[in-house]
């Protein structure tokens, strides 16, 4: 009995140990990651944008030259974590609060030494670049022209900047967004977005999350109109949420990019049609190609064969918006390929014989057709009414089965470029085990494809962020994938340059007898 | 004494198998063109000695490349003419359209670089300034990437625009293996770009004059070093006169 009572003990103090130790290992720092004060939050913004509580730029000078913070904020040359970034020669040094204040003092590489700092010493060294000791900082360090408030403000968050992960970090959870409409005709596909990413996240949360930390997925409706997608978007965002995966928001995609932007909200896998490759808005990643890079596979493919002769090619744009989107990625395509741009000819179905006609009569073969699948129609039909059959290169994502009406005399004359998928066996096997487990449909299966390897490629992005997580960490983990196998599509690869996971289009041919689209089908065929 | 020791170290490097007379016209003129060399150095030196930030002229600060000298066109044969992107997008050669026939203050960056650049490029921004409308007549200036992989125009572009760069600062990037070349020929290459240097490459290309300088040093030595060299001759110009 007494020997049980022993045992018993033994365990209970274990355990009591054990859980007194995972508190300090984990728990403590974490509960300390409380929201910011608003004098931290200051501090904030100072150490990382270089402007005061009230927007207005910090200045300061390196001996003769006159500085911004705004160009040159602490966070630049001592790191987001405050402990320094050496570069060139040059250590700029840890500056967090507990390192600054150590009772010992410090004693610099070559040879200053000085006591801990106080926050008054601490005013001093960024204003006038003194040390406690009155020794002389480096001169690269910017005397910055600091209000007494704004030292504590900066003092405040150096305290402070150890635990501050960013908002949407807590200690248990990490709160991601996504956005999908709930009416109107895309109802049914946004509906089929919310499904996948809450199974997926679901999924995740069973196996323990990520670092000990639950995944909550709040997801907001679009509204009707671009305009209610925005302010749904802000009133996301300023939740706030750490990242957007996934978001669904058909004709505000360019508008959420630019809020994700100014708002420095990672946005990982929007689901978009046009793909900007814009590297310069680092927060927005794309998996897939978009219109841009579709039709540049469409000329490269055309190019391949050497029958893109710049007298016998012409572009057809039927659409304005398309027009805006697809023209420049053009433009630079014809260049990378040495061929002259051919000219642009609009396009309506009133006009649609005439022009017909007119292209006919200049000798041209090869029309790169920018429009809508009713418009392609409308464009076939009326170069069949001339009765010629030109090689027509369109954008597959916005054909529909109108296509295979077209008239016999284009068999094998129409080519279409899509997103190209790369399902592996494996990766096939485990979506449908997980459409099957969750009860899904799959009657929208590229954009369920598309949410489901969003979510994979930001949980392996989180992973990678490691636990003490801030956005420009996650930014900085997804410029490091390389050929990052999701299962279902071709290797995705970021960049600094690099903002779209895969270019790869697939081109296929429009087989009217078949009614199907096809890899070849005849001249010209896909290069091996 | 020192001309004595280059004197000998000529003879010994003489080779044997070459007649008497033929050895000793090749001595002769090997050692004329030490002697050369070392007036042009403490020529070059003399520049160097007013500037402010390097008090000391030492031979690896200030490279002679008198034409009459070395070669027809030595300086070319010290600045490879590789092909560069400009921050337009527009392709250069590097010495052929940057540096043949000016005076250019060259600094290396790279656009990620987050401690000693922004001063590099606010120091380049400030010398613009001060120069006035001699910038892109009488001196050019250039910023050279250090990490062409991830430095396209685009990004040299906007990073120059933080600084206000104008028409006489060109940025350039390009391909890694040529740019590594150009940064050894200037004597820059980094194991790393964290790793790379501050220094500012000025070169007179008339006068075959380089003087590098700390990037990071006042702006005001800066421009006193820039217009000094501007104002050494050409080499070769007193040979042209009467």
């Amino acid at each position: 009995m007494a020997l049980q009572q022993t045992e018993f003990l033994r365990r209970a103090l274990w355990h009591v140990v054990s859980g007194v130790c995972l508190f300090f290992s984990l728990g403590a720092p974490a509960l300390r990651a409380a929201p910011l004060t608003p004098q931290e939050s200051c501090g904030r913004k100072i150490y990382f944008q270089g402007i005061d509580c009230a927007g207005k730029e910090i200045k300061g000078s390196i001996g003769d030259l006159e500085v911004s913070a705004r160009l040159q904020p602490c966070a630049s040359c001592h790191g987001a974590d405050g402990k320094g970034r050496p570069e060139s020669g040059q250590d700029p040094g840890d500056i967090t609060w507990r390192y600054l204040t150590v009772p010992y003092g410090h004693t610099h590489a070559n040879g200053r030494k000085h006591p801990g700092f106080t926050p008054w010493l601490f005013q001093r060294a960024v204003t006038s670049g003194r040390d406690p000791a009155g020794g002389k900082l480096s001169t690269l360090m910017p005397r910055f022209r600091m209000s007494p408030a704004s030292a504590a403000q900066l003092v405040a968050y150096l305290k402070r900047i150890s635990t501050d992960t960013g908002p949407g970090v807590e200690p248990t959870r990490i709160v991601l967004g996504s956005m999908a409409p709930l009416q109107g005709v895309n109802a049914e596909t946004g509906n089929a977005v919310r499904a996948v990413l809450t199974a997926y996240f679901d999924d995740l949360n069973q196996l323990g999350g990520i670092y000990g930390r639950r995944i909550v997925l709040r997801l907001a409706a679009t509204g009707v109109g671009s305009a209610m997608a925005l302010k749904s978007a802000r009133r996301l965002m300023a939740t706030p949420v750490f990242a957007l995966v996934a978001p669904f928001v058909p004709g505000t995609e360019k508008g959420l990019a630019a809020l994700a932007r100014a708002s420095n909200v990672p946005l990982v896998g929007l689901l978009a049609l046009s793909v900007p490759d814009d590297p310069a808005n680092r927060e927005v990643f794309y998996l897939l190609p978009g219109f841009e890079q579709l039709e540049q596979e469409l000329m490269r493919f055309a190019a391949v064969e050497g029958e893109l002769v710049p007298g016998k090619t012409a572009v057809i744009l039927a659409d304005d918006q398309l027009q805006v989107d697809v023209s420049a990625a053009m433009q630079g395509t014809w260049q990378e390929l040495g061929i002259r741009r051919p000219g642009e000819f609009s396009f309506s179905a009133a006009d649609g014989a005439r022009i017909a006609g007119d292209l006919k009569s200049r000798g041209i073969d090869t029309v790169f057709f920018i429009g809508g699948g009713e418009q392609v129609l409308q464009w076939i039909q009326a170069a069949d009414g001339v009765e010629w059959a030109p090689r027509t290169f369109v954008l597959g994502p916005l054909l529909d089965g109108g296509i295979f009406t077209a008239p016999a005399r284009f068999q094998g004359r129409i080519f279409a470029a899509y997103p190209q998928l790369q399902p592996e066996l494996g990766g096939v096997d485990e979506f449908e085990d997980f459409l099957k487990r969750h009860k899904l449909a799959s009657d929208h299966r590229l954009i369920q494809i598309s949410a489901y390897c969003a979510a994979k490629v930001l949980e392996d992005a989180l992973t990678r962020a490691g636990r003490n997580l801030t956005r420009e960490k996650l930014i900085l983990s997804l410029e490091q994938f390389r050929d990052f196998k999701t299962g279902m599509l071709p290797g995705i690869t970021f960049g600094p340059n690099r903002r779209i996971g895969s270019t790869k289009a697939e081109i296929v041919c429009v087989d009217l007898a078949s009614h199907s689209f096809q890899p070849e089908c005849g001249k010209p065929q896909r290069p091996d | 004494m020192f001309l004595h020791r280059a004197g000998r170290r000529v003879g010994r490097s003489c080779i044997h198998q070459i007649p008497e007379n033929a050895q000793m016209l090749l001595c002769r003129a090997k050692l004329a063109a030490v002697v050369a060399g070392i007036l042009l150095c403490f020529a070059a030196s003399m520049v160097e000695a007013t500037g402010q930030t390097a008090k000391v002229p030492h031979r690896s600060d200030v490279r002679t490349n008198r034409r009459a000298t070395l070669s027809a066109d030595p300086a070319r044969a010290q600045i490879p003419d590789i092909d560069v992107l400009d921050q337009n997008g527009n392709r250069r050669h590097f010495y052929r359209d940057l540096v043949r026939g000016k005076v250019v203050a060259m600094n290396f960056i790279y656009t990620t670089c987050t401690t000693i650049c922004p001063p590099l490029g606010a120091t380049f921004g400030k010398l613009q300034k001060t120069l006035g409308e001699r910038t892109g007549k009488d001196v050019f200036l250039i910023s050279v990437s250090v990490d062409p992989a991830t430095d396209t125009p685009e990004r040299l572009r906007a990073w120059g625009a933080q600084f206000g760069a104008k028409p006489g600062w060109t940025l350039v990037t390009g391909e890694k293996t040529e740019l590594n070349r150009l940064l050894r020929a200037l004597g820059v290459e980094a194991a790393s770009p964290e790793s790379h240097s501050p220094m500012v490459l000025i070169v007179n290309d008339k006068a075959a004059l380089w003087k590098r300088v700390y990037g990071l040093g006042s702006t005001a030595a800066l421009t006193q070093n820039i217009e000094q060299m501007m104002a050494v001759a050409p080499a070769g110009a007193s040979e042209k006169r009467p």
